[in-house]
């Protein structure tokens, strides 16, 4: 009996050191709306969502709790820890809601402090999103914030991305294989690389998919599911390693 | 004669092993003091953001706020002593000019955050969209600087601890020109963190 307690008592003891050692644990990125928090109305999320189409690195994030940390402190380190943003551009930008905290941040990514500078950011928060929240309303601020932070980055980024078309890495191989065609060796060195990105691609892929892709075959309504799914899963979507330096806003309601 | 080759052999490959061995552990704690640099200036850049802020915040609050001259003297004094201080390279092994320049830094966040204070008594500087703009900059600021110290705080553990293990200590200190590193204590940090609130 009092070995248990005992060993009952070593193990609170581990538990809590190990809680230290993972001090923040941040959700998972599923997808460019994390609603953690769950305060986001499915119609919600779809109108945000379309509004995040246009910038491939925004992602709007509810949590329940900060963790007993302030939100500008929370907020680059999920932004480091998720990667959101381009690995050399750093482009990402958060918008981050802690309900319960009742603060609000957007975290801006150094690639971007020039655009969406901290006083654009502050004004967002201020007139765009802040108002909506002391209504009580969380879905139409965090829209309304989710625009006002698009509508800054487009006006730029819009342009930016005609001087610099984003390279697939596959064409970025086929350009490579262009400039030394004369070089048989070479050429099969590059194709010997295509394949094994082919077979690394398709394995990571299948994992996820496979089953389903051939229940289409069968199962024509499972098929449509699936590419409905597939349309609103955005599993694919993951930080490329963008850096955050505590620029960007946040307010209080 | 065959046992002395044999001998002289193996002699050779550890002598060979160790030398590849030691230029690792250097070149690791090169990369780490580059870390440690690339923070540093991240941390003086930040801090230049400030100073180029005060200026701007100064002649807006000069306006409306008349009865504040001796705030706004605090404040432009204190950014003339911070950006007086020389920035060496042996800076960041010097304890005395590393303790000076975090004062003159210090001195610069306390009477910005009194500034900021101070303005609340005036409304109408309040509603003044430069100020309002200067303020959200100044808190991003302040922020970046917080973030910058964060970052060199743990650049530099990570060397300072890499540079006294054992192995390590030996060979660095006899193969390279590195050295321990002056950090920024915990209660510095403390006092920086906290100094403009929006809400207030």
């Amino acid at each position: 009996m009092r070995k248990k307690i005992l060993f009952g008592f070593y193990l609170f003891i581990i538990l809590l050191f190990s809680s230290f050692v993972h001090a923040i644990s941040f959700p998972n990125l599923t997808g460019q709306i994390v609603d953690a928090a769950g305060i986001l109305t499915p119609q919600t999320q779809e109108k945000i969502r379309t509004v995040l189409a246009l910038s491939d690195q925004t992602v709007v994030v509810t949590i329940p709790s900060l963790e007993g940390l302030s939100i500008e402190s929370y907020g680059y380190q999920l932004g480091r820890y998720w990667g959101i943003g381009n690995k050399n551009k750093d482009d990402g930008v958060l918008l981050l809601v802690a309900p319960n905290e009742r603060s609000v941040r957007i975290e801006v990514g150094y690639g971007l402090e020039e655009i969406l500078t901290d006083s654009i950011s502050s004004t967002i928060i201020q007139t765009l999103i802040i108002p909506e929240f002391k209504k009580g309303d969380m879905n139409a601020g965090i829209l309304n914030g989710t625009k006002g932070i698009v509508s800054v980055l487009t006006g730029k980024v819009v342009s930016v991305e005609e001087k610099t078309p984003v390279i697939s890495g596959k064409s970025m191989i086929f350009a490579q294989m262009e400039e030394t065609t004369h070089d048989e060796l070479l050429l099969i060195l590059y194709i010997t690389i295509l394949v094994i990105i082919m077979i690394w691609a398709s394995r990571r892929y299948s994992s996820s998919s496979n089953r389903e892709q051939t229940k289409e075959f069968i199962n024509p309504k499972i098929a449509l599911s699936r590419k409905v799914s597939h349309f609103k899963r955005e599993n694919h979507f993951r930080g490329r390693g963008g850096k955050f330096g505590g620029g960007g806003a946040s307010g209080k309601w | 004669m065959n046992k002395n080759i044999k001998l002289l052999m193996t002699l050779g490959v550890i002598v060979i092993c160790l030398f590849f061995w030691s230029i690792s552990i250097i070149n690791k704690g090169i990369r780490m003091d580059e870390n440690v640099n690339a923070a540093w200036s991240q941390v003086l850049n930040t801090y230049q953001r400030r100073s180029d802020l005060v200026p701007n915040l100064v002649a807006v609050v000069k306006g409306y706020a008349t009865h504040e001259s001796e705030t706004l003297d605090a404040v432009i004094s204190a950014r003339a002593r911070a950006t007086q201080i020389t920035i060496s390279p042996d800076l960041l092994s010097n304890p005395q000019a590393m303790k000076a320049f975090n004062n003159a830094q210090n001195e610069l966040g306390n009477t910005l955050s009194r500034l900021i204070a101070v303005s609340e008594n005036y409304p109408d500087l309040k509603a003044n969209e430069n100020f309002l703009s200067l303020q959200s900059q100044l808190e991003g600021t302040e922020n970046r600087i917080a973030v910058a110290r964060k970052d060199f705080i743990e650049a530099v553990q990570e060397f300072n601890s890499y540079f006294r293990i054992i192995p390590n200590r030996w060979i660095l200190k006899t193969f390279s020109d590195l050295s321990y590193k002056e950090n920024f204590t915990i209660t510095e940090q403390a006092q920086q963190v906290p100094i403009v609130d929006f809400e207030k």
